[in-house]
């Protein structure tokens, strides 16, 4: 495939591509029969939801656009084994999940390596859950922003395997069925975790859930 | 953010679904797009890459291993006409062709070196090699296998200073006696020439080969006999391999 006509494509996509209705399974068989623009047009429509929803995994913005990128990169070399019997939102999203578990357990085995691991309240992720200021500041705007840091971090401090399912549901929105399906569980399993998920982060932030 | 924290009544499961989506969407970057084309590029040059990467470093030395093996294999295998064959003990000596051992080591260089001297087999029948100090060799002991009537301390071959021990007898004289002549080769003798319709040239010895052992007995340029002996088996050394035959 002629890759330099992706070059500075940021936004900009074949009209008879982005304009049109076209399916992500329609997008694939373009992108298969060699007009790349229809690629573009699928990173358009997945890019934020992904990096958006890496961003919730990992709690780090440069990470989950990493991961993001790397997630389009894998479909593209891997088109011609998709099957289109799943949608292609599952698709990219298991990829992406995949990926984000991977550099989950390869930070925490640099954590467990490093010396910072003997002074747990020094460590990056202990100051980050530390309220940056603790004093009661009166405007609204900035105790806003100090609720989403704890729910952020709250999230951030889930198991793997629960994170990614409420991640899944209530952030991405997606249904059971398909958080069932990206993650590889049954839906009972799925939804198991997903109410676990909420009791623990009931349990997090039982000051702000009262 | 009233209501995010008004939230009294809901269970808490609905409290904890609307605190996740009161927080903010995260957007990809701009050059977003951009950044994965560039990725793809560089993901088709490592994929040409990794095809020479896999040729150069594990194809190409597997391959050289299994030819160095092979090579090794082949150098191994033994010759088609060095095929292992039967000793003919002089008991069951027959008149067809000598057979030959290849392999065999030499008794002298694997450490069985004996005392020639005063060594002394069984006089057979029929001796090939006879003489006793008591009783002086004629040319008749000789020539009872070849005819080749020569007295042994007469041999112009012999080393020393000319005056030969008639009752000594030189390796030299019984190896013409067998139907060789040879050549000095350091301390060794080798077989220059074979008499035809001799002993040497039904056992098989052939013009090249280096005379190693008569029986248990290391052969060098001076071996000297000076008592009555037989040999059953000679043995030479012929392309790097000790092969042994029996002398009828």
């Amino acid at each position: 495939m002629a890759l330099d006509r992706f070059e500075n494509t940021d936004t900009e996509v074949k009209p008879q591509v982005s304009d049109s209705n076209l399916s992500d399974h329609d997008l694939i068989a373009i992108v298969r029969q060699g007009d790349e623009s229809a690629f573009a047009e699928i990173m358009n429509r997945y890019r934020n939801p992904l990096t958006n929803y890496l961003f919730r995994m990992l709690g780090d913005y440069e990470e989950a656009v990493d991961l993001a990128q790397e997630s389009f990169v894998r479909v593209y070399f891997a088109l011609d084994r998709y099957r289109t019997d799943y949608a292609f939102s599952t698709y990219i999203y298991r990829i992406a999940t995949n990926l984000a578990i991977s550099e989950l357990r390869r930070k925490r085995r640099r954590k467990l390596m490093s010396i910072a691991t003997f002074f747990p309240g020094d460590d990056e992720e202990g100051r980050e859950l530390q309220p940056a200021d603790e004093r009661i500041r009166p405007d609204e705007e900035l105790v806003e922003a100090e609720l989403k840091s704890v729910i952020e971090k709250a999230i951030t401090a889930l198991p793997d395997k629960y994170r990614a399912p409420i991640v899944l549901r209530e952030i991405q929105e997606l249904s059971y069925e398909d958080v069932a399906s990206v993650l590889g569980l049954g839906l009972g399993t799925t939804k198991s975790r997903i109410s676990r998920a909420r009791a623990l982060l009931r349990e997090k932030l039982k000051n702000y859930v009262t | 953010m009233g209501d995010d924290i008004e939230i009294i009544g809901e269970t808490g499961d609905a409290k904890v679904s609307g605190l996740l989506k009161k927080l903010d969407r995260i957007e990809a970057p701009t050059d977003f797009n951009a950044q994965v084309m560039a990725r793809l590029a560089a993901g088709r040059r490592r994929e040409g890459g990794t095809l020479f990467w896999w040729f150069s470093r594990i194809a190409l030395p597997i391959t050289g291993m299994a030819c160095f093996a092979l090579v090794i294999w082949f150098a191994s295998v033994p010759a088609p006409g060095d095929l292992k064959a039967d000793v003919v003990l002089p008991e069951t000596r027959s008149t067809s062709a000598p057979n030959i051992i290849i392999d065999e080591p030499s008794p002298y260089e694997a450490g069985n070196q004996r005392v020639a001297n005063n060594y002394q087999k069984p006089r057979p029948k029929t001796n090939r090699v006879a003489a006793t100090p008591e009783a002086r060799p004629t040319s008749r002991d000789f020539a009872v296998t070849e005819g080749a009537a020569k007295t042994p301390g007469s041999n112009s071959n012999s080393s020393g200073s000319g005056f030969s021990d008639p009752f000594v007898f030189e390796i030299r004289d019984v190896l013409r006696d067998l139907g060789l002549e040879t050549d000095d080769a350091g301390d060794r003798l080798v077989v220059r020439s074979v008499r035809a319709n001799s002993v040497a040239e039904r056992a098989g010895i052939q013009a090249g080969d280096r005379i190693e052992t008569m029986d248990d007995r290391r052969i060098t340029k001076n071996t000297r006999f000076d008592s009555k002996v037989e040999f059953t088996t000679l043995t030479v050394f012929r392309n790097g391999r000790q092969i042994v035959v029996a002398l009828r």
